[in-house]
């Protein structure tokens, strides 16, 4: 029996290897759970569908990252612009508004005690500093490799990466290290 | 020692720096209170982003889909490659005879420049005209014919009037 790269064993250890943690960073980057699915599916397929060229040695799980903050931005870019008003210190930037009001599947994604205030926090974060971030976390890529994901120089992705790092630190006491 | 920059604390708290570069700074840490506190708050950073789940439930009616979608992707193009290994050539034999009668079309047409109707402006009919006059004088030149031209006007001028009425055109058309 064969074991090419689209065989059905391939492909569900792809879709189960990947696509949970896509559908994490979608959804944190875009804050609705229903597009961050859609989009995930997307990401997947399109991976799926270049299986055969893909080399173990190549950072494949970059590139499917890569894809996967392709069509956030895309789908983002698309989105009409809102006014620009405003707000009061401690209103929500609406990725965070999202997040408040959208149930999510895993209930435990962001109902967990703990948890809360990063959410926000990372929320609130600037779009490209928490591309940042995220790739780091669910991609769970190298710096390096997150700069040729977003195309951005490595020591901007690091500036990015310290600033947001530094705002979420300050959420934590300093004796919960 | 001159404390590192901020980004190579980013590097450090995340595990990415060599252990060489590692050590150095671990020293560095060991006598200096304000990098200290920098390194602790990135590790604080990073302890807060753990907390979220990193692989979060997708929903069972989502994934099922995808794996339908991701079978039906893989037959549709295993369909595709079979029917292009088995009729490549064909392909190819076509791809050529397309590419022969375009070649053939479109050649005269590149050869006898005409002014079309779509050019209505009077200044641009002008220039046209003087363009016409032009290629018809310099296939005169070419079939042994003297022109009749001003006597200080060498071909090379003519050509170089040419050009620039060329390049006018192509630039006022795009406009």
């Amino acid at each position: 029996m064969t074991t090419g790269p689209t065989d059905p064993s391939s492909l569900e250890a792809l879709l189960v290897t990947f696509a949970p943690r896509v559908y994490g960073l979608l959804f944190r980057l875009i804050g609705r759970a229903d597009i961050a699915e859609d989009l995930m599916q997307e990401t997947m397929l399109r991976a799926f569908r270049s299986l055969d060229t893909y080399h173990p040695e190549g950072k494949f799980r970059a590139w499917v990252f890569r894809i996967a903050v392709n069509l956030a931005r895309d789908w983002i870019r698309r989105q009409p612009r809102e006014p620009s008003v405003s707000i009061d210190e401690g209103d929500d930037p609406p990725v965070a508004a999202s997040l408040r009001t959208v149930d999510p599947p895993d209930k435990g994604m962001t109902r967990r005690e703990g948890s809360r205030r990063v959410e926000v926090a990372i929320a609130r974060l600037s779009a490209a500093d928490r591309e940042v971030l995220l790739l780091r976390y669910y991609g769970d890529l190298a710096f390096k490799d997150i700069a040729r994901t977003t195309g951005e120089p490595l020591g901007t992705v690091l500036a990015r990466a310290h600033r947001a790092l530094k705002k979420l630190g300050e959420l934590l006491p300093e004796d919960e290290l | 020692m001159i404390c590192p920059n901020e980004t190579e604390w980013v590097l450090y708290a995340s595990g990415e720096l060599p252990p060489s570069r590692r050590q150095v700074l671990e020293s560095h840490l060991a006598g200096c209170d304000a990098c200290r506190r920098e390194a602790e708050s990135l590790v604080r950073g990073l302890a807060a982003l753990a907390t979220l789940e990193r692989t979060p439930a997708v929903r069972p009616e989502v994934m099922e889909t995808l794996r339908t979608r991701a079978r039906e992707a893989a037959t549709a193009r295993s369909t595709v490659v079979s029917i292009w290994h088995r009729y490549r050539w064909v392909a190819a034999a076509a791809a050529v005879v397309v590419l022969a009668v375009g070649l053939a079309t479109v050649t005269p047409k590149v050869c006898q420049p005409t002014v079309t109707p779509w050019v209505t402006d009077v200044h641009l009919q002008e220039e046209l005209a003087e363009i016409t006059a032009g290629v018809e004088m310099l296939e005169a030149c070419s079939n042994g014919k003297a022109p009749d031209v001003a006597s200080d006007a060498s071909d090379d001028q003519t050509y170089e009037e040419l050009e620039f009425f060329f390049d006018q055109l192509r630039a006022e058309v795009d406009a």
